[in-house]
């Protein structure tokens, strides 16, 4: 298990909020966002719970459908404010180990808590602090806190740019410390309640990382996203594609997904159902992995 | 508020950042509204000499200020403290652990063309020092006197003198002399597209003190300290750029230690105030003593939480 060991900062980053919103919140009102200042531009308050189920496969080994994890969100946006709240657990990745092209299981959670303000409807700052744990195979713990504003360019286009500073700690482990940046733009158009496009690219990136005994506790990463969703007479369907790299010569790897959305955006209740599916790519290895995610949230305000 | 050396701060006129404090305290008097405000930071850096990392530095800070007025009374109260984590190395120069710095900013007589302020300044700093393989704690304080003067609408200058007295554990006590003379242009409106531009210098008197029978001798160097700030404000949204040089003399060898930051905000009326900031410093040494091989680089990053009333 020596892949584990060096691949710790990348575990939990694999099971991040990977939905995120980076500029704009979701047209679903059930998904959290990445960077703070995007809860500024939600269409009201809600509240709603999450359930994710997944699968892994490869040639050699496969973990079959299981609750990979549970999540629930908060936001209230009572005026300006906005704040949101929001915790994963009991979080079950089903990891690679490359030396054995196995399938090794890591447990967590996740949790963060934002704060913006927006100002004349065109621009937006916030703040947000951020608390990732690892509790299996290794006890490690990830807090982060970071900031980011977004603007509102044009009626319907939107640009973002956040940093979050990362502290990662452990038992027996120096603690080391990174900054991730992200940015992204996004384009809004029509009603949330109706008939709504929204489209966002997005890219986040952080540097490697090593302690002092020289091992890799953060790989360099770079995530690059694109979204589209429509919401047509209050159904909605969504499509984000994204591709994930992760460390440079052997230690690299790259994840590609795709994700489909459909479901029923109410003005109060909202249901929608997720496809995920995703191809880790190590050493010309590929490990698939299907992911199936249910959101119900309801909205007020 | 990032650095843990010198206070990150207006000089002439208030910062378009309410929660940002001022280092003339007859500046308070050209607040617009009182205000009070949160700063934690995060900051990471190495101290190389010859190319090999003798430090590896990770500091954590609070800051807070508050500031209000009762009629023509204007009062202003800062901290900010500063800790360094690393291991001490008896091989090289001095390196600073912790910082705490206060700051009480008081208003005594102005109109709308002339302030006179004045305050009170404490630094407590704990350093390792190799000479003496010993933490050495310093404590000075001083009391500032201050004007600031508009000239039209756009323009403010000002100047303050401050007496300060240093008292430390293994050193002689010392006493020497601060000035600082800056300049701030404001243009634009409140609600609309707001610029701010201010430029200073501050000079800190040499002052060498021998040692005595139980105590080392006290040299606080020559110190020249330039600051420039840009600040523009629209739509509530504050972009401001700091930079700061400092350059200083330690037994024959020149210093300059400089620093950039840069902060977003979102700054209302009245209301919350939250924002971050980030900003990377440097000190190399310079002139005849010259080593491109030692530098010390840190960057930092924080979050502010604040309310205008």
């Amino acid at each position: 298990m020596k892949i584990p060991y060096l691949f710790l900062g990348a575990l939990l980053i694999w099971g991040q909020p990977i939905l995120g919103q980076i500029v704009t919140s979701s047209i679903d009102p059930g998904l959290p966002s990445e960077t703070p200042s995007a809860i500024s531009w939600r269409f009201g308050s809600a509240v709603a719970i999450e359930s994710t189920y997944g699968e892994r496969y490869y040639v050699y080994d496969a973990v079959g459908t299981h609750n990979i994890h549970n999540s629930g969100l908060f936001t209230w946006q009572p005026s300006q404010v906005s704040i949101e709240l929001y915790s994963r657990v009991n979080e079950i990745i089903d990891s690679v180990d490359s030396s054995t092209d196995t399938f090794f299981e890591t447990r967590g959670s996740q949790s963060y808590f934002s704060i913006a303000v927006r100002g004349e409807n065109r621009v937006s700052v916030g703040i947000i602090a951020r608390q990732n744990e690892q509790t299996s195979p290794l006890t490690f713990s990830e807090s982060s806190f970071g900031g980011s504003f977004s603007a509102r360019v044009f009626d319907g286009l939107f640009m973002a740019v956040g940093l979050e500073r990362v502290s990662s700690s452990g038992t027996g482990f120096e603690t080391v410390r990174w900054e991730e940046t992200k940015s992204g733009i996004a384009y809004l158009v029509g009603d949330p309640f109706s008939t709504m496009l929204r489209i966002e690219l997005g890219v986040s990136s952080s540097p490697e990382v090593k302690d002092d005994v020289l091992k890799i506790r953060n790989q360099t990463k770079m995530v690059s996203k694109g979204e589209i969703e429509l919401l047509l007479a209050n159904y909605l369907f969504s499509f984000r594609g994204k591709i994930k790299d992760l460390g440079s010569g052997t230690n690299a790897e790259t994840t590609r997904s795709a994700r489909f959305g459909i479901g029923y955006r109410g003005t109060s209740f909202s249901l929608v159902y997720y496809f995920d599916y995703g191809e880790e790519e190590i050493n010309s290895k590929i490990f698939s992995e299907s992911k199936y995610l249910f959101n119900i949230s309801y909205s007020f305000m | 508020m990032l650095s843990s050396g010198d206070l990150h701060a207006q000089v002439v006129s208030p910062s378009l950042d309410p929660t940002e404090n001022v280092i003339i305290p007859a500046a308070s008097g050209w607040r617009r509204s009182a205000s009070v405000g949160i700063e934690y930071l995060e900051g990471d850096g190495t101290r190389k000499n010859d190319f090999s990392t003798i430090y590896d530095l990770h500091s954590s800070g609070l800051a807070g200020n508050i500031a209000f007025n009762l009629s023509k009374f204007y009062f202003e109260g800062s901290y900010n403290s500063t800790t360094t984590n690393t291991t001490p190395d008896p091989s090289d120069d001095s390196i600073n652990l912790e910082t705490t710095e206060n700051l009480v900013s008081l208003v005594l007589f102005g109109n709308d063309f002339f302030l006179i302020g004045m305050g009170s300044h404490s630094r407590t700093t704990e350093d390792f020092i190799p000479t003496i393989a010993d933490h050495l704690k310093s404590e000075r304080s001083g009391m500032i006197g201050s004007i600031s003067v508009a000239i039209g609408e756009s323009f403010k200058v000002g100047g303050a003198v401050e007496r300060i007295k240093e008292t430390s554990s293994h050193k002689v006590d010392n006493n020497w002399l601060d000035t600082t003379f800056g300049l701030s242009a404001e243009f634009g409106s409140p609600g609309g597209v707001l610029i701010r531009m201010e430029a200073s210098s501050t000079s800190s008197a040499k002052s060498n003190k021998e040692a005595s029978a139980e105590l080392l001798s006290n040299n606080h160097p020559e110190v020249a300290i330039i600051r420039t700030n840009l600040e523009i404000m629209f739509s509530g949204l504050l972009f401001a750029y700091e930079n700061i040089t400092k350059s200083y003399s330690v037994e024959s060898s020149d210093f300059l230690a400089n620093e950039n930051q840069m902060g977003v905000l979102w700054v209302p009326p009245d209301g919350l105030v939250l924002g971050f900031y980030f900003a990377n410093q440097s000190k190399e040494k310079t002139g005849a003593n010259k080593s491109a091989e030692y530098t010390q680089a840190n960057s930092a990053f924080s979050i502010k939480l604040g309310q205008v009333f």
